[in-house]
């Protein structure tokens, strides 16, 4: 099982990969939306989960989301927004756009964790 | 700005910063300074604020102390930090108190969207604005860093 994540601050990707690591799951990482789309075109099969951005230089969080609802490869591939926008507008516009769950930073590890758990189910489901 | 709007900012952004750091680094800062200081860190991560009232926001800290915050959030021992980890930290603790001050703030003439954050570094770095320019500024502390928080508005 294995999270694609998103996002163009090396440290939270270290962060969210560590918490990856404790629940048993490999990552795919991308700083920025068009290499979110390059990675999901190479290794789309293999990624169980999407935790995404918003705010990204060249392409959005926001705009990868709509982009991936669009594609018939991509589209059933559950995403996460894990943002600072944390405005209940852009949780109902991240929703609206087919997010399945939406996590604001700053965020304790704990919290992600259950967060990821919640998206993909059980051990048992990965 | 009067005092009062000028208080209750500064109690919004300090606020953020210091429970953005105690969320990602379990670190806990209390706010030592209320005095003016026109002084920054060796590193200071800026962002424009884009808003009816255009702002800039500033987190500085000394370079030993964001190795300590990269260290605390990632479990990195402090001597393997490297010069990027500490401008993305920096970048990042700017975005995520930025972020949750929208939540705090009330006035919407002070609200705003948020923009790409950057890192300047140096030594003696100060700060020059004119006279009536408002300049929120906040030393927090806490028993391991100290990080330097000013708010601009024009
Ligand atoms: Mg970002």
């Amino acid at each position: 099982m294995k999270l694609l994540i998103v996002d163009d601050s090396a440290v939270i990707r270290k962060v969210i990969k560590a918490a990856a690591g404790v629940l048993s799951m490999e990552a795919e990482e991308a700083q920025d939306g068009i290499e979110a789309l390059e990675k999901l075109a190479e290794c789309h099969r293999e990624i169980s989960l999407v935790l995404l951005d918003w705010n990204m230089p060249e392409m959005s969080g926001y705009d990868v989301l709509v982009e991936m609802k669009k594609n018939e490869k991509y589209k059933d591939i559950p995403v996460m927004m894990v943002t600072t926008e944390s405005q209940k507008t852009s949780i109902v516009a991240a929703i609206r756009a087919g997010a399945a769950n939406y996590l604001t930073k700053p965020f304790t590890t704990e919290e992600l964790e259950l967060k990821i758990i919640e998206c993909i189910g059980e051990e048992g489901d990965y | 700005m009067t005092i009062d709007l000028k208080e209750e900012l500064c109690a919004v952004f300090a606020g953020a910063l210091a429970e953005v750091v105690s969320t990602t680094t379990g670190l806990a800062l209390d706010m030592v300074s209320t005095m003016q200081d026109d002084g920054f860190g060796e590193m200071v991560g800026i962002m424009n604020l884009n808003s009816k009232n255009r702002g800039l926001i500033f987190i500085s800290a000394e370079e030993e102390d964001v190795r300590m915050l990269y260290s605390c959030m990632t479990g990195v021992p402090v001597e393997q930090v490297g010069e990027d980890d500490m401008s993305d930290t920096l970048c990042e603790l700017v975005n995520m108190t930025a972020g949750s001050v929208k939540l705090r703030i009330k006035d919407p003439d002070y609200m705003f969207s948020l923009s790409s954050p950057f890192v300047i570094r140096g030594t003696d770095i100060s700060m020059v604005t004119k006279k009536r320019v408002p300049v929120i500024s906040r030393m927090l502390r806490g028993e391991k860093i100290a990080v330097k928080i000013k708010v601009v508005y024009s």
